[in-house]
């Protein structure tokens, strides 16, 4: 009896790994869904209200929880970090831990922190609407990865847990 | 230590590198009272003051001799620059085509670089290389003794202050606004209501919504708009007594002024030059003048610091007609008497 039961806790477990993981790969498009809205609403404010930089990138972190992890954090930054490049680089960095974003996911931010607010208009909303059409491609390829991998997680975990609790039973 | 002079710095110290506050704030600077706050790339830091001018050394001395000064960096520059336009250049573009950012508190930042022109127009400034700040000084009561000479009936008249830059027409401006608005019994003042325009927010010190000076209880601020429009704006939608507007020039500016004056509103307006001569050499202002739009014009100089009364015209006549000069005998300083008559302008 406490075999099954210690089978089936591997077998569950293992299964949630799998569901971990495809959960991710699921997130990590919406995720760079989320931040070119949020750029999308920053040029909006730059191009038409000459926002200045922190209110501006306050109001683009409406555009979901991932642009609230990174725009809502640089505007915090703003007013304490030595230049808005590196309020920038530190939410970029707060944001690769709280999401399921790999490191290149947010190049096209990093990109970006050296230029944000350093140019007129014109030049700013180039500066974003390349930023966007990068996260555009990067999130292309998160759709690519998770129509591809997300039922192979899911099966590898649960085979995987499977496996485990065969050879442990 | 000028306790004025401390509380400016103050006010400007968060728009200065981190690693220049104390030098500027040094104890010596500080008593030179400073105007000016200059930067250059690869040049020492320069600080002009109502006594003289000078460079400020890496340990907070004033020298003569530049190569002592501190030398400022293009870093520097890049650094004064982000803090000025709050790392949001492109929200001052407007203010950058001019030349100029204005701080809160009515401090004037002035900007030098690569200018960027297309189809003949200057566009914006890039590679910035050099700022001036220029700090703006509230001078309750500087206007006082001026102010017997500008009433009639109670009210202030339309008046023109002349002068050269630096000579303190928008201090004097500000508290002719201040007084108006205040009323001043003692000198047989009435309260009035006043609308400012307040095109570079250098009357009012202003940024978002309220000025940070004193212009007192009755005035309005037209903050950031441009003269002219302002000007019709304000006289149209806020019922002014008095309009107040600093730097006219402009063809634009002088129509704006005459349609106030014919609307019953009294202006007070500067406007850069050295005398009457100065200013009716521009087509605008001999407009002006010539439909005797103004009834007094006051010229301001530094004889005797910044906003001192030189000479006061009495334009009641009509211009060119008459021109005479008053006797001022309560201002500070001597105030020349005759001025000639019918000129052609």
């Amino acid at each position: 009896m406490l075999k099954m039961l210690g089978a089936a806790l591997v077998l569950a477990a293992g299964a949630g790994v799998g569901w971990q993981l495809a959960a991710a790969l699921a997130r990590r498009p919406q995720e760079l869904r989320e931040l070119q809205g949020g750029l999308a609403l920053l040029g909006t404010e730059i191009r038409y209200a000459a926002t200045p930089l922190a209110l501006a990138l306050k109001r683009a972190s409406a555009a979901g929880p991932a642009a609230e992890q990174v725009f809502g954090a640089a505007a915090r930054h703003l007013p304490l970090a030595d230049g808005t490049a590196a309020a920038l680089e530190a939410a970029v960095r707060e944001l690769l831990v709280g999401s399921s974003l790999r490191p290149g996911d947010v190049d096209p931010l990093l990109a970006l922190a050296p230029v944000l607010g350093a140019s007129d208009r014109v030049d700013q909303c180039r500066h974003l609407a390349l930023a966007a059409e990068r996260l555009s491609v990067l999130e292309a390829e998160a759709q690519e990865a998770r129509r591809r991998y997300t039922g192979m997680y899911r099966y590898l975990g649960l085979l995987g847990g499977a496996a485990v609790a065969l050879l442990l039973s | 230590m000028p306790e004025t002079a401390v509380r400016e710095l103050a006010g400007l110290a968060p728009f200065l590198p981190p690693a220049l506050r104390g030098l500027c704030s040094a104890p010596q600077v500080l008593a030179g009272r400073p105007e000016e706050i200059r930067m250059r790339a690869g040049q020492p830091l320069h600080v002009v003051g109502s006594q003289g001018d000078g460079f400020v050394t890496a340990d907070g001395q004033l020298t003569l001799r530049p190569e002592q000064g501190l030398s400022i960096t293009a870093e520097d520059i890049q650094t004064a620059f982000q803090l000025v336009t709050r790392g949001s250049v492109y929200a001052w573009e407007e203010e950058l085509r001019n030349g100029f950012v204005t701080l809160p508190g009515g401090h004037r930042v002035g900007v030098c670089g690569r200018a960027v022109v297309e189809a003949g127009r200057l566009t914006t400034l890039r590679a910035i290389c050099g700022l001036n700040y220029r700090i703006a000084r509230e001078v309750p009561g500087v206007a006082r003794p001026l102010v017997p000479h500008l009433l009639l009936n109670g009210d202030l008249v339309s008046t023109l202050l002349v002068s050269p830059p630096q000579a303190g027409k928008t201090t004097m401006l500000r508290d002719l606004v201040r007084l108006a608005s205040y009323g001043a019994p003692e000198l047989g003042l009435r309260p009035s209501k006043v609308a400012v325009v307040d095109e570079r927010s250098e009357l009012s010190g202003g940024v978002g919504c309220g000025s940070s000076c004193d212009l007192g209880p009755r005035t309005d601020v037209l903050d950031g708009c441009p003269k002219s429009t302002g000007m019709v704006l304000v006289v149209r939608a806020l019922s002014p007594q008095l309009l107040a507007v600093d730097e006219i020039g402009g063809e634009e500016d002088a129509r704006a002024v005459l349609a106030a004056l014919q609307a019953g509103v009294n202006v007070l307006a500067t406007v850069h030059g050295h005398d009457l001569d100065d200013v009716s050499r521009r087509p605008g202002l001999r407009r002006l003048l010539g439909a005797g739009a103004f009834r007094r014009g006051v010229r301001l100089g530094r004889s005797g610091g910044p906003a001192t009364v030189e000479q006061i015209w009495d334009l009641t006549g009509g211009w060119p007609s008459s021109v005479r000069s008053l006797l001022v005998a309560a201002l500070p300083t001597d105030v020349s008497l005759a001025v000639s008559t019918r000129r052609r302008w």
